[in-house]
């Protein structure tokens, strides 16, 4: 299988591996010096910006996998069939940094595994981390045929291919409870979270951005990945995306205000405290904005157009996850008059996580079959 | 039976009345973390047994740690030699002396060969076959392999006998060592227990001497050899000025407004994050609360932590151990509304970023048509 015509050694290859090194580096020194000397979360901070934007943020980036995945195998929507393979690979990394930042997160890292084997079904953390685990392994047997094809195994390609539907409704099963499992995690801490963003919804409100998050992404990345990799635009699939995009935001609006006059009333988003100015600055950025520009025939079928409205959407739903799991909470944590602020180290490791996955997607894309049908 | 409560307070054990002397037995058990009961058995170990023989041996010291043994109230120096313990040789205490003293050492020795606790305080010079110290004509380095030999126990009072102290202090012109070290090249294998301190907390001590005698056997000892009820946890751990520690308020410099105010002493050289000892619990002098160095406004120096007293600069700061001193620091008067200028300058951060990738994406992708990137559509 010829390799793909792209560049490995660009100056921005170099800079994301002199990343992933310093990351490295901290990854280390947080392992043999523990949580207290890398970062700077303390007793009312004891979650800080790697669960806000590396786990939140991660698991809702990887939600395109079970979205487009259930579209083409489980509805057979087949013209969606060439961005299986990114979305699903997209899906992976999400997971895979997700779970490393998981790992790097616990006081007791290497305990990692502990709620594989003692089961406290009672707890919502044992959902969460049941699903990672499970999901992961899923998203890694559905992304395996594009490694056994690059390695020539064809009985194991085939197998796989086999059995991947069960394996794709098991997968779209588990996502969906994870993505909203997350949001119930929240569930536990009423007093602590703003009522801006806590309610009994939370799950619900957590899976629909997640689809939303997950149709930008694969959009964004599809253009992203044919602008750089030089391959034709699937215009067709995009504007079937951005429509998808169109019907979720409406929903997830609908669900958002209501939420918000059923719980804590309209007042509470114009206070104009800090907390409010973020709620707006989440709800202008990542839901009316899109909505108004996706409800234009104009800007829903324009590709730049489009590509602005996925990085709205990405950029919006990342501030709603790290709004639960950082903002939200500030108010509470400062009344007892302690403060958090990420630690370079915590900025050095998240920004390595996302070289990772920008690195890894290049290396699957040269030599992996990535994109087998836009190949002619 | 008002009667008969009346006579049992009347009784004396040990010339203590018999309340004032459970109370002390319960007092140790207490001390050493055992349960309230234990009490009972300490009183019933000390009042049946013929009282223990205790031999004491000075060597390079200040005779600080047996002026601590003065200061103890429950029960007094006098009650402990005279009535619980039968002190039969002590250098400082002695009545008798010269020829006499030796004498006496030498048939307590062999009246109670391998039933006596041998108590050494002072470290001991080995340097040039040990002449820098002599009592009688003997060397402390033969009179300890000599005394150690028969002994049931040795406690090492004081840090000069549980690591060196003072007396190793660079260059160790002597070389002074502890005295396990020494038992331990002579290849005597009689168990040691060290109540390191400059000078220790007597009640430590005695408790460790009670255990011993009650039970027949040493308290658990950490890999050190000190007791862990007395040397389990870090000074910092149980210290009254902690919570200053923990909200981040230091007294700079002595006499400032944080020293006054009885702030955390980390920064003028506190060594209570890295010296294993009970002393803010414990206390001293039976005067109530505030006795020890740190309660009087004056950083601990590690007095009885190895490589800690008389080692580091008084003034340098401490290297905690098992906790790591916070980058940020919660604020002196919480119950504030609104939020944290850290966590809103995080906010501001996330923010910016999110309105600029926001702006630019609406800016560069809102105004173009289709065909200007110059993408090759299907």
């Amino acid at each position: 299988m010829k390799q793909h015509d792209i560049k490995m050694m660009t100056p921005t290859t170099i800079g994301l591996i002199v990343v992933m090194a310093a990351g490295a580096f901290v990854a280390v020194y947080r392992l043999f010096r523990g949580l207290g000397a890398a970062t700077n979360l303390n007793n009312l901070w004891p979650w800080g910006f790697w669960i806000g934007m590396d786990v939140l943020g991660g698991v809702a980036m990887a939600a395109g996998g079970f979205v487009i995945a259930g579209a083409v195998y489980i509805l057979n929507w087949k013209k969606y069939k060439p961005i299986v393979r990114p979305a699903i690979l997209n899906a992976f990394f999400g997971y895979v940094l997700a779970a490393t930042a998981i790992f790097f997160d616990l006081g007791q890292s290497f305990r990692i595994w502990h709620p594989v084997v003692m089961w406290q079904v009672n707890s919502i953390m044992f959902i969460v981390a049941i699903h990672v685990v499970l999901y992961t392994t899923t998203l890694g047997a559905e992304s395996s045929p594009m490694l056994f094809e690059r390695l020539r195994m064809m009985g194991a390609y085939r197998f796989m291919n086999a059995i991947m539907v069960p394996i794709v409704l098991f997968g779209v099963l588990l996502s969906t409870l994870h993505q909203s499992s997350l949001g119930a995690v929240y569930l536990i801490i009423p007093s602590k979270l703003s009522p801006l963003w806590y309610s009994s919804k939370l799950p619900y409100l957590f899976l629909v951005s997640a689809v939303f998050m997950g149709l930008s992404m694969v959009s964004f990345e599809t253009i992203l990945s044919s602008r750089l990799f030089n391959h034709p635009l699937p215009v067709d699939i995009l504007r079937g995306l951005a429509r998808g995009s169109l019907i979720v935001a409406g929903f997830y609006f609908i669900l958002k205000v209501w939420d918000l006059v059923a719980g804590p009333g309209i007042g509470a988003a114009f206070a104009g405290s800090f907390t409010s100015n973020m709620y707006l600055l989440e709800m202008v950025i990542g839901v009316m904005l899109p909505l108004v520009l996706l409800a234009m025939p104009k800007y829903r079928t324009g590709i730049n157009s489009i590509f602005s409205v996925n990085l709205l959407v990405i950029v919006g739903v990342l501030i709603n996850r790290m709004n639960v799991g950082i903002f939200g909470l500030a108010e509470y944590a400062s009344r007892f008059g302690v403060d958090y602020f990420p630690s370079l180290m915590e900025l050095i490791l998240t920004a390595a996580f996302i070289a990772f996955a920008f690195f890894g997607f290049k290396v699957s894309a040269k030599y992996l079959n990535l994109f087998p049908e836009t190949e002619h | 039976m008002k009667k008969v409560e009346h006579s049992m307070e009347e009784e004396t054990i040990c010339g203590f009345s018999r309340r004032d002397f459970l109370k002390f037995c319960s007092t140790m058990a207490v001390g050493m973390g055992l349960p309230l009961g234990t009490g009972a058995k300490i009183a019933e170990a000390v009042t049946t047994q013929k009282r223990p023989p205790v031999l004491w041996l000075s060597a390079q010291e200040c005779t600080g740690c047996t002026e601590t043994l003065l200061r103890t109230n429950h029960p007094t120096l006098d009650k402990l030699i005279l009535e619980l313990i039968s002190l039969e040789y002590h250098e400082t205490l002695l009545v008798g002396a010269g020829k006499q003293a030796e004498q006496w050492r030498e048939k307590s020795m062999k009246e109670y060969k391998g039933k006596y606790i041998l108590v050494v305080d002072g470290s001991i010079p080995v340097k040039d076959n040990g002449i820098y110290c002599k009592i009688a004509g003997k060397t402390a380095l033969s009179l300890l392999g000599e005394m150690a030999q028969d002994a049931a126990a040795v406690i090492a009072i004081g840090s000069c006998a549980s690591w060196g102290g003072i007396p190793s202090a660079d260059p160790n012109p002597t070389g002074a060592s502890p005295a396990h070290e020494v038992l331990k090249s002579k290849g005597i294998k009689t168990p040691v227990v060290n109540i390191p301190g400059c000078p220790p907390n007597p009640y430590n001590f005695l408790s460790t001497v009670l255990y011993f005698l009650t039970f027949k056997k040493l308290p658990e000892l950490d890999d050190q050899a000190r007791p862990k009820f007395a040397y389990g946890r870090i000074i910092h751990e149980n210290c009254e000025r902690r919570p200053h520690f923990d909200a981040g308020r230091f007294a700079i410099q002595f006499g400032d407004d944080g020293h006054r105010k009885g702030y955390c002493l980390y920064k003028l050289g506190c060594k209570g994050p890295e010296t294993f000892n009970n002393c803010p619990i414990q206390l001293f002098n039976d005067v109530g609360s505030g006795a020890w160095p740190v309660g009087t406004g004056h950083p601990c120096f590690g007095c009885s932590e190895k490589g800690v007293g008389f080692t580091l600069p008084l003034h340098s700061p401490a290297r905690p151990k098992y906790i790591t001193p916070p980058s940020l620091f919660t604020e002196v008067f919480p119950h504030k509304e609104g939020v944290s200028s850290g966590t809103k300058a995080l906010a501001a951060g996330v923010s910016g970023a999110a309105i600029g990738a926001a702006a630019a994406a609406l800016v560069s992708g809102l105004g173009k048509k289709d065909g200007d990137s110059g993408n090759k559509e299907e």
